[in-house]
């Protein structure tokens, strides 16, 4: 017996992952709407004598959209987001996000010393403790208060 | 006066839709903001509405798409794409709401500075239109090659203009059987949904599905609300630093100059150089993000305005061959020398311009500050990625078929399928192809004619 090879589930199309069965029926339903609105809309419209005809048409594409819309809306209710979705967020070492930004502590430490004072009130603001505790004690930005406010962080 | 109100309306409306696309991770610019406009166009509005939604759906996209990119680092459209890195360090630091907000007022910012600015750059260059348009062909092919030769496919991209204008011209010959006349939309809507199709297509075949195939749904990340309390339309100049401010000033005006130039490469160009002005990791963060989504807007304005009112009308540049082409070309209403510059003057361009400015942002900003990561979760969890393919899919097939019956669909999916191997497989990437579009009628006469002396 010839073993069937395994295939996934999913699929990726369009940056995203959609089941391939579910995606063509969603499909279908959409495009058979569409056309159904539009080309019922068109033959009602072009009915209508005092309309010109090429502005009929044109409507016709309007009529077509809420088709397209009523579609897309009956296949969101059939077809559930196939996206997990994590909520929970931890802190992370400094050191590792400077890594991905492509610096280093020392870096860092250098450039805070000559920031502007508009730049550490925004910090402030956010309460990026994290980064203003790496201020050098021997230039104007130093403030203690940081590094105490980390120390109780960490405290805490 | 009635027009003025219906632009009103189509920029909030429009504001409202495509802040909505914008939340939306993936969607892309051009492929979700061309068929409704086409929509408008043949449903025979005026041309300051057109202008007027135009503006306001660029301005509500460009800020909302920032939502996705700054709570869960996921692009909300491809001109998000560049913002991504600097969205997913603010995260780690625990402020995706300042990258948002960033971000957001940026992009106002960009757009207030930009409007201007293309105005000024339009008239500067419009009495060059008459002779742009007369070499508009040449224009179209030294664009397309540019361009193909700027994406990553180099040299590739460049030798494929020539093939695939062949290919379309040879369509456009079938459509003339067919139908009687050419094609537009059948042709640049098969093209936006070639790598989708080269996708669904390749899942047919046994030995290529197992490489799309997947065992588990995607993982998003979703960050937690800030608890910062701020008004319902904050100052955006108030949201940037000084050096934010000016740095955006500057870069719009480079984007308007340059605006030929691919808007995804003025964006990473305007990223890269302001983050060697800033050391401090914050202060580079926050100013990258703020001058990347105030170029990205600044360039699709100016894209869009200075082809329109500088160059008479001729598509020239990313944004007119691609999220706007429809107010540059859309059979049977407008044409190359026949279209929305022809209809507007300099005064509607201020009026409708301001007009959709105010429209596109009044629900996307507000959006933007306030309800970002609520609306986010909703989009994320309530519609599925298969409900929106569907919703285009059903757009595209009825779009085509308006144009040439079935036989648009037809050509629609064929070139879909050869356009979507060109993009995903060699990177020569949609926005090449779009211009080839325009080039192709110049190339094949060029060809046709060579063929006639070198028998």
């Amino acid at each position: 017996m010839k073993k069937e090879e395994h295939v996934g589930k999913y699929m990726e199309v369009w940056g995203d992952t959609v089941v391939p069965k579910e995606l063509a029926a969603s499909a279908a339903i959409c495009v058979v709407l569409t056309m159904i609105f539009f080309l019922g809309g068109r033959s009602l419209l072009l009915g209508i004598e005092s309309l010109d005809p090429a502005l009929a048409k044109g409507y016709s594409l309007l009529v077509g959209i809420v088709g397209t819309f009523l579609g897309a809306t009956i296949a969101a209710k059939k077809f559930k987001p196939k996206r997990r979705i994590m909520v929970d967020f931890q802190e992370e070492n400094i050191e590792d996000i400077l890594k991905a930004a492509g610096m280093t502590v020392e870096e860092e430490r250098e450039a805070l010393r000559t920031v502007s004072p508009e730049v550490i009130k925004e910090m402030e603001d956010l309460e990026l403790y994290s980064l203003l505790s790496l201020i050098p004690e021997d230039c104007a930005n130093y403030k203690p208060e940081y590094r105490q406010r980390t120390a109780k962080k960490e405290g805490q | 006066m009635t027009t003025i109100l219906l632009a009103i309306l189509a920029a909030v409306v429009g504001g409202l839709l495509y802040t909505l696309v914008g939340i939306i991770p993936g969607t892309d610019e051009t492929a979700t903001m061309v068929p409704i406009t086409i929509i408008l166009v043949l449903a025979g509005a005026p041309a300051g509405v057109l202008f007027a939604w135009e503006i306001g759906i660029i301005v509500a996209m460009q800020i909302s798409h920032t939502i996705p990119t700054a709570m869960s680092a996921l692009p909300g459209s491809t001109m998000a794409v560049p913002m991504v890195l600097n969205c997913s360090i603010a995260k780690r630091l625990g402020v995706p709401h300042m990258s948002m907000r960033k971000m957001a007022a940026g992009s106002l910012v960009g757009t207030i500075f930009s409007l201007p600015l293309a105005i000024v750059v339009a008239l500067i260059l419009s009495p060059l239109g008459g002779i742009i348009s007369s070499y508009s062909g040449v224009i179209f092919t030294v664009c397309a090659l540019l361009i193909a030769y700027i994406s990553s496919a180099k040299w590739g991209a460049v030798i494929a203009v020539v093939p695939f204008a062949i290919f379309i011209q040879a369509l456009q010959r079938i459509a003339i059987e067919g139908h009687g006349s050419t094609v537009f939309t059948s042709i640049f809507m098969g093209i936006t949904i070639g790598p989708m199709i080269y996708e669904l297509f390749g899942s047919l075949i046994p030995s290529r599905r197992k490489q799309f195939a997947k065992d588990e749904p995607n993982e998003t990340w979703l960050a937690p609300d800030s608890k910062q309390k701020i008004s319902f339309f904050p100052n955006p100049f108030k949201q940037l630093t000084k050096k934010q401010i000016g740095l955006c000033a500057g870069w719009s005006a480079v984007s308007c100059v340059g605006f030929t130039m691919s808007p995804v490469g003025m964006t990473v160009l305007s990223g890269e150089a302001s983050a060697g002005r800033c050391k401090e990791l914050y202060d580079r963060v926050s100013t990258c993000l703020s001058v990347e989504d105030s170029t990205s807007n600044a360039t699709y304005v100016a894209g869009f305005i200075i082809p329109l009112l500088g160059l008479g009308g001729v598509a020239v540049g990313g944004v007119a061959a691609g999220p706007a082409a429809p107010l540059f070309a859309c059979a049977p209403r407008f044409e190359i020398g026949n279209n929305m510059a022809q209809l507007l003057s300099v005064p509607d361009y201020i009026l409708f311009g301001i007009i959709g400015l105010v429209g596109g942002a009044l629900v996307a900003y507000p959006i933007a500050m306030h309800k970002a990561r609520s609306w986010t979760e909703l989009m994320l969890r309530a519609i599925s990625h298969e409900a929106l393919i569907g919703a285009f899919c059903g757009l595209v097939v009825m779009l085509a078929f308006y144009e040439a019956g079935i036989l648009g669909v037809f050509l629609a999916l064929t070139i879909g399928l050869v356009g979507g191997f060109l993009h995903t497989v060699f990177g020569v990437h949609t926005g090449v192809q779009f211009m080839t579009y325009y080039a192709s009628g110049w190339i094949v006469t060029k060809l046709l004619a060579l063929a006639a002396i070198l028998v």
